[in-house]
């Protein structure tokens, strides 16, 4: 029976990992470990009480995983707004192209920097 | 089997120069290892140019270096003829120096990397207004330093032996990148004064470096 509950909220855990981001899986996961050995304390001091409690148990773990659930997913949408702003960059070069190319464009001033710099009487030697 | 090692000692001796020009050609095949003895020879390139400025009355402003060895060294005066052909020259005189005075014993090299860490750093504060410049000169420097941490003086002097090849080879390769067609660079700067192609000044320092290869070559 202890398999059961433990693969019971182990199963919802995997069902949340699937979503949401390790370090917010682990926080789950930590509360649910939490409330199931609580439960299971209970139920091995109290033997008669062992059925309800497990049904306890799993009524505090769905809470807590649709809880947990809900919360991940409006983070979720949040995130994906903001990937959608990235994505609507799409055409934009990036960072590295744009030093590439400011670099080139140096390059390509460097002549006429030199006729502008003669002006002033100095010399340049690449 | 007592007689073989003093022979294959001998040997090596013989036949130094040609292992320090075979480790100069794979080391600069390397991607990154190569990359600071690039710089290095683009520095003596560009210290060249100034320094010629300098001996013919002129002064430097400044000096640039880039990340891919290209450099740039502003001057004030003195002869153009002269700067202009002592960029190539100068490296492939820099590397021969090296290599020379390295040869000769260990506290010499020792004492002509102190002079060369010396003017670096002369140059750092004196010459460089950039932060790129800036990174590539500590680069350049390092390799340098890195020689004094070296527990025995025999590796200084085979590394200091083995950066004197690495500048001269580049220094041997480098004019060949004038070659491009744009006419922009020192060639196309001596061929304005001098009404000599650019080839020709690129063949002139290509036979430079082929005779410091050789003279150094016979040099016990």
């Amino acid at each position: 029976m202890k398999i059961n509950n433990s693969a019971h909220s182990s199963q919802s855990l995997q069902a949340i990992q699937r979503v949401a981001p390790q370090n917010q899986a682990k926080n789950i996961q930590a509360q649910v470990e939490s409330v199931v050995s609580h439960v299971e304390n209970s139920s091995s001091s109290n033997s008669q009480n062992q059925q309800s409690s497990r049904l306890v148990s799993d009524k505090a773990t769905i809470a807590l995983v649709e809880q947990q659930l809900y919360s991940q997913s409006s983070r979720s949408n949040a995130y994906s707004a903001e990937e959608r702003k990235g994505f609507s960059q799409y055409d934009e070069p990036s960072k590295r192209n744009q030093s590439a190319v400011s670099a080139y464009q140096t390059v390509d001033n460097i002549a006429q920097r030199e006729s502008i710099e003669q002006i002033f009487g100095v010399n340049l030697f690449a | 089997m007592p007689n073989s090692s003093p022979s294959f000692t001998q040997s090596l001796k013989k036949h130094q120069f040609w292992l320090f020009v075979l480790a100069a050609i794979v080391l600069l095949q390397v991607p990154i290892i190569s990359v600071p003895f690039k710089w290095l020879e683009s520095y003596f390139h560009e210290i060249s140019h100034g320094l010629s400025a300098i001996v013919t009355g002129g002064k430097i402003v400044n000096i640039k270096l880039f990340p891919n060895g290209s450099g740039l060294c502003t001057t004030r005066g003195g002869s153009i003829l002269l700067i202009s052909f002592m960029g190539y020259a100068g490296a492939i005189l820099w590397g021969m120096l090296i290599y020379s005075v390295a040869s000769i014993n260990q506290k010499t090299a020792r004492a002509f990397s102190i002079l060369v860490v010396m003017l670096i750093s002369v140059s750092l504060v004196f010459w460089v207004r950039d932060l790129l410049t800036l990174i590539i000169m500590l680069v350049v420097l390092a390799v340098f330093l890195i020689q004094f941490k070296l527990p025995r003086l025999a590796y200084l002097q085979s590394l200091l032996k083995l950066t004197g090849m690495m500048v001269l080879l580049n220094s041997l390769l480098s004019p060949f990148y004038l070659l491009d067609g744009r006419s922009v660079g020192d060639g196309a700067r001596l061929a304005e004064l001098t009404w000599l192609p650019e080839l020709i000044w690129v063949i002139i320092w290509s036979i430079l470096a082929v005779f410091g290869l050789i003279t150094l070559s016979r040099q016990k």
